[in-house]
């Protein structure tokens, strides 16, 4: 059925009693042409692209838990290219792209905002490293542009130069949008259902099994399933769903922290991000501040998060936005992302034959629908699209890492 | 200013002799001492307090606590604040507040219209729609961000002062109801160190608004006798008006501190480390699913009764009581008790308990069993209430009545337990949520853990008590808990959806964020099953009130809904914080410039008092880029710098470069390890250049060791990555070759460090009375002496980051500024110019001399950088030798570093600009660029891809204004043999 | 803000230590004899246990001691290693 304001005035004369479910509640067959294990915006994505790009309808998406559950509900909606390496800014330019039209490719208002971003930089450092990223983003047609410490005071009228880091300028990110983020997941489902995908929930994938030739299945809390051509796209178990196929990632499962205030009247529409300190936030649609800083020193499956975090990060806001002092902080909560020993996606085959992988690298929001895309074009043809040559597990072999890690530029 | 015709002449806990005036909605309205907001506001008889979030459907206060899911207010004045809870905040002289998501009023609201197109906005219809025009959600998303949110953030900070505070104890109580004070008064008697917090400004908990009697007398005299007892214990603390707000790991929890005993502080944010923890939160009433459950007059039986004995504010005349439980007919009989008169008592079960019946009759109150609440009349304030049989039987009556109280049962507040971790149960005779097993060292106790009578509260809490201490060493002989009347028990019958009577009808689950049993049914229809996903397609729970009384009912109402159990749907994660808490308190005093400490050298205010331009450079220092005389431009200062140390002198503070003391008899085996080079025969008195790799191969620092004694080394490192080595070298040492016999010291802040550099050094130095010979032959490159100068015992090291001749002099940091001042005074006839960190920078550009974090970007190695001179060719194994030992060139060529000169001699490229090929690749990047005074053009550093194959070729450098050529040269642009340094 | 049990210094903030690693993932004592594939396996593959892993903690902001700590990273509880394990 049809999303359209039509159908939902339609509806509204009923009562909204004949709104179908919006995906299957599939159960299991035995065979799969196709099986992604994690049903988060890149799994869920990947089976819409293997059935709506390449023909590839019979396809199971086997989730632990509840659908986008996993980081498609723990981020900070931000979907950004200010990358620093080619490969990346490349990657990311796309990615970025490819949100525009995911809202009507999938009937599903996925409430894209082109809010834009606005980076405060505090120091001669930052305007230099700025540089470095807009000039060579820019080389990949991105807009990302320095901006005068005057017109950063009138994008963001209620910022305040601290004392300790005075503001010298910012940066101008207007291809910065931001998503309703379980919305991608659910979107993706309703579509991927709709051609026909299977989508089973509460289904544990406790082995991958192999032969000589490659994957032939794997075993499930609900049964052993068939197939020849098995995609992954789980965050924060990654390296563990690897290791059941004897593939070993180069990934750390690391909390990263988010916190919410309670809901305000529009202050802000811009994504900020207070480069020397670490922290950027963002008002939702609903009126809350989304705020988030940098992961957490250590590796951990923890989501229940620390004290610390909330603190450290209100402090640096207020530092540059003393007037929100009495805001509330409302609720935190951690996300496990798996992060790639160099910081960018692996996006590859692995070692077993029909065994492929999708890792987002540093936090996979806002790059799901190129990834999986990508993906799912990976899984089709068995060679990588030109866009993820260099995210193949190769480049850690030949140590030709991409170390968005290196710099600080990405946040 | 009128009458506060809603206010008992006599009773509650409210000073009558000190009345108080506020305003609110632009009205002056009169209050008491003790009293909320929200009791005010309820005497004084306003009924409505605000507009729902998405229908705008007039609001009023539903309780009396931190669960309130209604009464948020804007607080305006000096106190401005969006979001206060009207149901805690102490009302005082003055206070002014309005309702906020109402235009133009609270009593007249635009956006009501949304109201009657309701159909329109089930859960999610944001996602079925405006998706015409493609991609243009920003159209909508702007007007539809306009009419969300709440209260408006203020326009000026008030720059309060907040604190965090630190504590540690054996056992804290969190609640002092009747269960928090008597484990309170058990644990502390034991005379262990206890600290009770509670969110009230008195404690007592819900007795404070009750009428139950402890040992035969009025609960409230056992109460101050309790405290008082409790306030003589000299290791117990006790806070009022303090919320826990976050329970974390290792019985880690923080608690806000609202009015703090120093006047200066607005509020202090507690950080606890406690041994046990005893939960005493109590439990909070559960409002009936009924159509138009919504409506101001609507409230919690318990609330109610609270307002009118605590505060003597009665908040209504005519109140009728639907109920489903035992515990709510004592309210009733309170209330009428009060003033209030209880038109009927409607009881969803046929059986209740029957000396309940007995005792609401004897007081004229009508009951009405198995009955239930089809209707309610009034939108702006309950007018009536219509009752029907709930088997549907016999005609259904109106009754006129200005207050409907409801009682749907009571959830003990497991939101701490659930948040340290635990698994919340679900009881079915309680039909709520209680704790599960414990996973930190907490138990909870009285109506947190569903022992909701009062007895059990008090011997429950002195067992807690008792227990919790006995933990932490501290045994006692238990005593028993006072007596109190016997209460049955509650006895709640299961009652998640009172049928609709209309297809329009509304009955709201979660009101702060107005989700409907509808809502919740279209999410299940729609496929939305696990209740997580329930709560992120409607929304509920997700509120300011973050689902304190709506959670149990959305989780019940799915039990219904498909079948099973709330035990098997489960709850949805606790989080912090339990209850808002402002940013300034969450950032404490991490306030203006304390965010960050600022490392500072001896000569930090010299710089700021010469002109010295300040810029973060890495590790906490804020040092000088360079040092502007008036007039100056930062080029014409930083070209001045560069000139006066290739043709004079310069004097240049290293102090923030790390020094990291090494000593052992191993020491020499540690070096060859760590360094790719080889230590072995560095004589005493000489130092090294020593290039350190991370063990993946890629660059991590390069420096100068210097061999001070015979097993004691001298280690510096670069200033930003000085921490890092030393965790580096610490984690090799003493977890990975535990054998070595090797000590490891950070000096960094021990020592002042001091070049002088340029031609005129040697002069320089001798002016300033340096106690050694320091002639070429005598002090030679790389020598290390102790010596005096200017009467101050220093260690003097012909070491250079620029190519010129240059001394560096370290003496114990106290001295630092006393040697600099010697070094400018001896200088002052050679023009010695100090310099800044960018015309340091310069410098070692002409001299292309390596940094690992400019040239050593990305997986550059060793050998692109050109440093394979520094690796000897038979060396055993060193960190990071492996790596470089793969077959490096399996991935294509390597991004080596060369230098460049751009064919505009003015263009100056900025780091990181990319080099282009014809086809636009990126095939390299400039690692730093510099307008050289000493060359009169610009140059730069690059990695190139294969770039040492291309020495005299052009390229292309592409900035975001433009593109420019350069030629690729040998990264070397002054003195490339190195004579000026070894002078 | 989890609760360490240095045996030098007693029971410190987290904020205290620094994190250095899991006890497991030792550096090779003769790398030069391992294949590059080996190699690779031992820089990348670093363990990242779910549930209990003994690990090197540096009380830099104490006694700059490494100690060996016991940790569940499913919920961040702690415990003190086995005795024979011996921390230095």
């Amino acid at each position: 059925m049809k999303y359209s304001a039509l159908n939902l005035a339609w509806h509204a004369l009923r009562n909204h009693g004949g709104w179908p479910p919006a995906w299957r509640h599939a159960r299991p067959k035995p065979s799969y042409d196709v099986i992604i294990i994690g049903g988060g915006g890149h799994g869920l994505g990947a089976a819409f692209y293997l059935a709506s790009q390449h023909n590839i309808n019979n396809v199971a998406v086997l989730e632990k838990g509840w659908l986008g559950g996993g980081n498609t509900a723990r981020n900070t909606m931000t979907i950004r290219d200010n990358f620093l390496y080619p490969e990346n800014v490349r990657f990311h330019r796309a990615a970025v792209e490819s949100w525009h039209t995911l809202s009507n490719d999938l009937n599903f208002n996925i409430m894209l905002s082109k809010r834009g971003m606005t980076t405060v930089l505090m120091g001669d450092r930052d305007l230099s490293d700025a540089k470095r990223m807009v000039n060579t983003t820019s080389l990949f047609g991105a807009e990302h542009r320095i901006i005068t410490l005057e017109e950063l005071q009138q994008r963001l009228p209620l910022a305040e130069s601290p004392q300790r880091l005075p503001i010298v300028g910012g940066i101008h990110h207007p291809d910065v949008v931001i998503a309703r983020h379980d919305a991608v997941s659910w979107g993706y489902a309703r579509a991927a259902s709709k051609l026909g995908v299977d989508i089973i929930e509460n289904c544990e994938v406790t082995d991958i099994l192999c032969d000589a030739q490659g994957v032939t299945g794997v075993q499930t809390s609900q049964g052993k399933i068939t197939t020849r051509k098995l995609g992954m796209a789980v965050s924060g178990h990654g390296k563990r769903v690897a290791a059941m196929a004897d593939v070993c990632l180069p990934i750390e499962t690391v909390p990263l922290q988010a916190i919410v205030s309670t809901p305000v009247k529009p202050i802000l529409d811009n994504v900020v991000v207070l480069r020397g300190l670490n922290t950027y936030f963002v008002q939702s649609d609903k009126g809350e501040l989304v705020m988030g800083s940098i992961a957490e020193p250590y590796p951990s499956y923890s989501q229940r998060g620390t004290p610390q975090v909330p603190e450290a990060t209100i402090a640096a806001i207020l530092q540059v936005f003393p007037v929100f002092e009495r805001m509330q902080f409302m609720r935190q909560w951690a996300g496990a992302l798996d992060i790639t020993y160099d910081n960018s996606p692996i996006i590859s085959k692995t070692e077993i034959d029909g065994f492929y992988v999708d890792v987002a690298g540093s936090g996979g929001f806002k790059t799901t629908p190129l990834a999986a895309m990508m993906h799912a074009d990976l899984i089709a043809n068995n060679r990588p699209d030109p866009l993820i040559e260099a995210y193949g597990l190769e480049r850690f072999s030949s140590g030709r890492l991409i170390l968005e890690r290196a710099s600080y530029g990405n946040r | 200013m009128s009458k506060q015709a809603f206010r008992a002449n006599s009773g509650g806990r409210i000073d009558r002799d000190r009345p108080l005036t506020f305003t609110f909605n632009g009205k002056r309205l009169g209050g008491y001492t003790g009293d909320t907001l929200s009791s005010a506001l309820i005497a004084n008889g306003i009924s409505i307090v605000g507009r729902s979030f998405k229908y705008h459907r007039p609001r009023g206060i539903m309780s009396a606590g931190a669960e309130e899911t209604n009464a948020f207010v804007q607080l305006l004045g000096s106190n401005e604040e969006p979001n206060v809870l009207a149901t805690t905040l102490p009302l005082y002289e003055g206070l002014e507040a309005h309702s906020v998501n109402a235009w133009p009023s609270v009593h007249f609201d635009l956006g009501g219209m949304n109201n009657f197109l309701h159909r329109l906005f089930p859960a999610g219809f944001y996602y079925k729609t405006f998706m015409w025009p493609r991609d243009r959600w920003d159209w909508y998303s702007r007007f539809i961000r306009r009419v969300a949110g709440w209260g408006a953030v203020p326009k000026k900070s008030a720059r309060n002062r907040y604190e965090h505070r630190f504590h540690h104890c054996d056992v804290m109580v969190i609640g002092a109801g009747p269960a928090g004070l008597s484990a309170a008064l058990a644990a502390g008697r034991s005379g262990a160190r206890v600290l009770l917090v509670d969110n009230q400004p008195e404690a007592g908990g819900y007795l404070l608004g009750d009428s139950a009697e402890i040992n035969s007398r009025p609960a409230l005299s056992w109460i101050s006798e309790v405290v008082a007892e409790i306030d003589a214990l000299p290791d117990v603390v006790r806070l009022k008006e303090t919320s826990a707000i976050g329970y974390y790991d290792q019985n880690f929890i923080t608690a806000l501190e609202r009015r703090p005993d120093k006047s200066w502080v607005k509020e202090r944010l507690w950080k606890i480390r406690a041994r046990q923890v005893i939960l005493a939160t109590g439990a909070i009433e559960r409002p009936i699913t009924f159509a138009d459950n919504d409506r101001p007059g609507v409230m919690l039986a318990s609330s109610a009764s609270h307002y009118c004995l605590r505060y003597g504010a009665r908040p209504g005349r005519d109140a009728v009581l639907f109920t489903n439980n035992n515990g709510s007919y004592q309210h009733a009989i309170d209330l009428k008790d009060n003033g209030v008169n209880i038109v009927a008592v409607i009881d969803l079960r046929s059986e209740p308990d029957a000396s309940l019946i007995a005792a609401a009759t004897a007081k004229g109150i009508d009951v009405l069993l198995a009955s239930q609440i089809s209707k309610v009349i009034g939108v702006r304030r309950v007018s009536a209430v219509e009752i029907c049989a709930s088997n549907g039987a016999g005609d259904c009556r109106r009754i006129a009545c200005d207050l409907l109280l409801m009682s749907g049962g009571w959830n003990p507040t497991i939101h701490l337990h659930s948040q340290s971790g635990a698994r919340p149960a679900y009881d079915a005779d309680l039909v709520t949520f209680i704790p599960g097993m414990s996973v930190q060292n907490e138990v909870s106790a009285g109506a947190c853990r569903g022992q909701f009578a009062l007895s059990t509260c008090l011997s429950d809490g002195l067992t807690a008590g008792y227990n919790a201490a006995k933990a932490c060493g501290f045994d006692t002989e238990p005593k028993s808990g006072p007596i109190c009347a016997a209460e049955p028990n509650i006895s709640p019958m299961p009652m998640w959806e009172v049928p609709l009577p209309k297809k329009s009808s509304r009955a709201f689950l979660d009101f702060n964020n107005d989700v409907t049993s509808k809502d919740i049914r279209l999410a299940e229809r729609e496929g939305y099953r696990s209740i997580e996903l329930v709560k992120r397609y409607t929304t509920a729970g997700m509120g300011i009130d973050q689902g304190k009384t709506g959670n149990v009912n959305i989780i019940g109402l799915m039990a219904q809904i498909t079948s099973t159990t709330p035990g098997a749907i489960g709850t949805t994660t606790y989080r912090p914080a339990y209850s808002p808490v402002s940013f300034g308190a969450m950032a404490g005093a991490d306030s203006s410039d304390l965010i960050i400490p600022w490392r500072r050298t001896p000569i930090t205010d010299w710089f700021i008092d010469n002109g010295g331009h300040l810029d973060e450079t890495g590790a906490l220092f804020r040092r000088p880029l360079f040092i502007a005389k008036s007039g100056e431009t930062a080029n014409d200062a930083i070209n001045r710098e560069a000139l006066a140390v290739r043709n004079g002198v310069g004097i240049y503070d290293g102090t923030p470069l790390g020094k990291i003391s090494i000593k052992g008899a191993d020491a020499v085996t540690f070096l060859d390890r760590v360094y790719t080079n080889s230590w072995g025969k560095l004589p005493i008195g000489r130092c090294k250049f020593g290039y350190m790799l991370h063990e993946d191969g890629r660059l991590l620092d390069d420096g100068v060791t210097f061999r001070l004694s015979e097993d004691h080394y001298l280690m510096s490192t670069g200033s930003g990555v000085a921490s890092v080595v030393q965790k580096h070298l610490e984690r090799l040492l003493h977890c990975d070759w535990p054998d070595l016999d090797v000590y490891l010291t950070p000096v960094s802040d021990q020592w002042a460090v001091i070049c002088v550099c340029g031609p005129l050094a040697r002069d320089v130095m001798q002016a300033a009375a340096t106690s050694i010979d320091v002639s070429s032959d005598a002090f030679k490159f790389l020598d290390t002496k102790n010596c005096q100068i200017a009467n101050i015992n220093a260690r003097v090291s012909r070491v250079t980051y620029t190519g010129e001749l240059s001394f560096e002099i370290v003496v114990a940091t106290r001295h630092g500024r006393e040697l600099w001042d010697a070094l400018l005074a001896a200088g002052k006839d050679f023009d010695i110019t100090p310099v800044g960190s960018d015309t340091s920078m310069l410098l070692r550009t002409e001299k292309a001399f390596i940094a690992a974090g400019l040239e050593g970007d990305g997986y550059a190695n060793i050998y692109d950088v050109g440093m394979g001179w520094v690796v000897p060719k038979k060396k055993g194994d060193f960190v990071g030798k492996r790596s470089t030992t793969r077959d490096l060139n399996k991935g294509g060529p390597r991004p080596e570093v060369i230098g460049l000169l751009p064919e505009d001699g003015s263009f100056v490229p900025p780091k990181g600009t990319p080099l282009i090929d014809a086809e636009r690749n990126m095939i390299g990047m400039v690692t730093i660029g510099f307008h050289s005074p000493n060359l009169k053009r610009s140059i730069a550093l690059a990695q190139l891809s294969d770039g040492r194959s291309r020495l005299g070729e052009t390229v292309t450098l592409f900035t975001k204004e433009k593109t420019a050529l350069a030629k690729v040269c040998e990264p070397v642009f002054i003195d490339p043999d190195g004579l000026k340094m070894r002078d | 803000m989890i609760f360490i049990h240095c045996p030098h210094c007693g029971d410190r903030n987290e904020d205290e230590f620094t994190y250095g690693g899991d006890v497991e993932h030792r550096r090779p004592d003769k790398p030069d004899a391992m294949s590059d594939a080996q190699w690779c396996e031992y820089i990348y593959c670093v363990p990242n246990t779910k549930g209990w892993a003994k690990e090197h903690w540096w009380h830099v902001r104490g006694c700059n001691r490494w100690i060996l700590v016991e940790r569940n990273s499913i919920n961040n509880e702690l415990r003190k290693p086995d005795e024979d394990s011996g921390s230095e």
